[in-house]
């Protein structure tokens, strides 16, 4: 079976953008707060991307403290 | 070279298969087994000048590179899931690094864990149910029946048709919301869980139609025939509905931590 293949087409039918955005962004794990994601003036998703992003940037902060911490 | 840091995909149960480690996550990156007391983290490197603090920012306002990054994203924790069960993580969670990873894993491993509980040999299923809005143009050139074709030839039968047409709009849409709750609690039924999402803005989704219901549905592997044959004849002999289904895809709107 290939399990790989290079494009992402062939696993299934294209799925709708919105469909998969309504569940990998309104789904979630640990984080809150708001951006807007916008399309021509449409208010794509209203997702939670603003905490998403400060979640990378504490993760960040505290990897580089704990490397001069620790090194 | 910049900072590489870790794009996670999803969460299993330890033991990973060795096989996952065939596949390749963004930018054709190989996917990373990080196992934490018993929770493995399915990641793949990212450089972090693209998926960190800065490049998310601007990055995520490109509609292409969304999709592009949605879309690995979605075929990854397909992939994943057609193996064990598996919770989804939300698009870009990102760590700086491996330790990062495990830190995380450690801070939410009894989360994780009753996550993992919940979905186990479940899968979701999407539904969105619509209302048909007769056009001229569509009644015009597709009719949807022989008597239709029939009917459109006709003076008379235009005239009956254009009245039962303003009818069903009026009649339709009153109708229709109780019609959705109704196939709702049909569906909802045979499923273990089920949660309704947003109406999708009908420019974004490209449907002409009106959407009532857009649901999800957690639904067990052995009840899964019955939920689709249950929602093929929910709406049999209503030509005004179109039900549109689509699974069984992994339990994203079923993994949330706030939910277990």
């Amino acid at each position: 079976m290939s399990l790989f293949p290079a494009a992402d087409q062939e696993l299934e039918p294209q799925v709708s953008l919105v469909d998969l955005l309504d569940r990998l962004l309104g789904a979630g794990v640990v984080l809150s707060g708001d951006i807007v994601i916008s399309l021509a003036g449409v208010d794509l998703v209203q997702i939670r991307l603003h905490a998403l992003i400060a979640s990378v940037r504490a993760d960040m902060e505290r990897s580089a403290t704990g490397r001069v911490g620790t090194a | 070279m910049s900072q590489t840091g870790k794009y996670l995909y999803a969460v299993i149960r330890a033991p990973a298969r060795e096989s996952l480690t065939s596949g390749y996550g963004l930018r054709g990156q190989p996917l990373e087994l990080i196992e934490h007391r018993g929770l493995v983290a399915i990641a793949s490197g990212v450089d972090l000048e693209e998926f960190g603090e800065v490049g998310l920012r601007h990055n995520l306002e490109d509609l292409s590179w969304l999709e592009e990054v949605a879309r690995v994203h979605h075929r990854v924790v397909q992939f994943v899931f057609t193996t064990t069960p598996a919770a989804p993580l939300r698009l870009a969670t990102i760590c700086v690094d491996s330790e990062a990873v495990l830190a995380r894993l450690a801070a939410l491993h009894d989360e994780i864990d009753a996550v993992l509980e919940r979905i186990s040999g479940s899968a979701e299923w999407g539904v969105k149910m619509y209302l048909r809005i007769p056009t001229p143009s569509s009644s015009g050139q597709q009719p949807s029946t022989p008597r239709a074709e029939q009917a459109a030839r006709t003076g008379a039968s235009y005239l009956q048709r254009k009245r039962s047409e303003a009818n069903q709009r009026k009649v339709g849409e009153e109708y229709a919301v109780e019609a959705a709750r109704s196939v709702h609690t049909e569906l909802s039924a045979v499923a273990v869980a089920s949660r309704l999402l947003r109406p999708q803005d009908p420019k974004l989704s490209g449907h002409p139609d009106k959407l009532v219901l857009n649901a999800a549905y957690l639904v067990r592997s052995d009840r899964e025939q019955e939920f689709v044959t249950r929602s093929e004849e929910v709406l049999a002999g209503q030509d005004q509905y179109e039900l549109v289904r689509f699974g069984p895809w992994p339990p994203y709107s079923f993994a949330g931590l706030d939910d277990a």
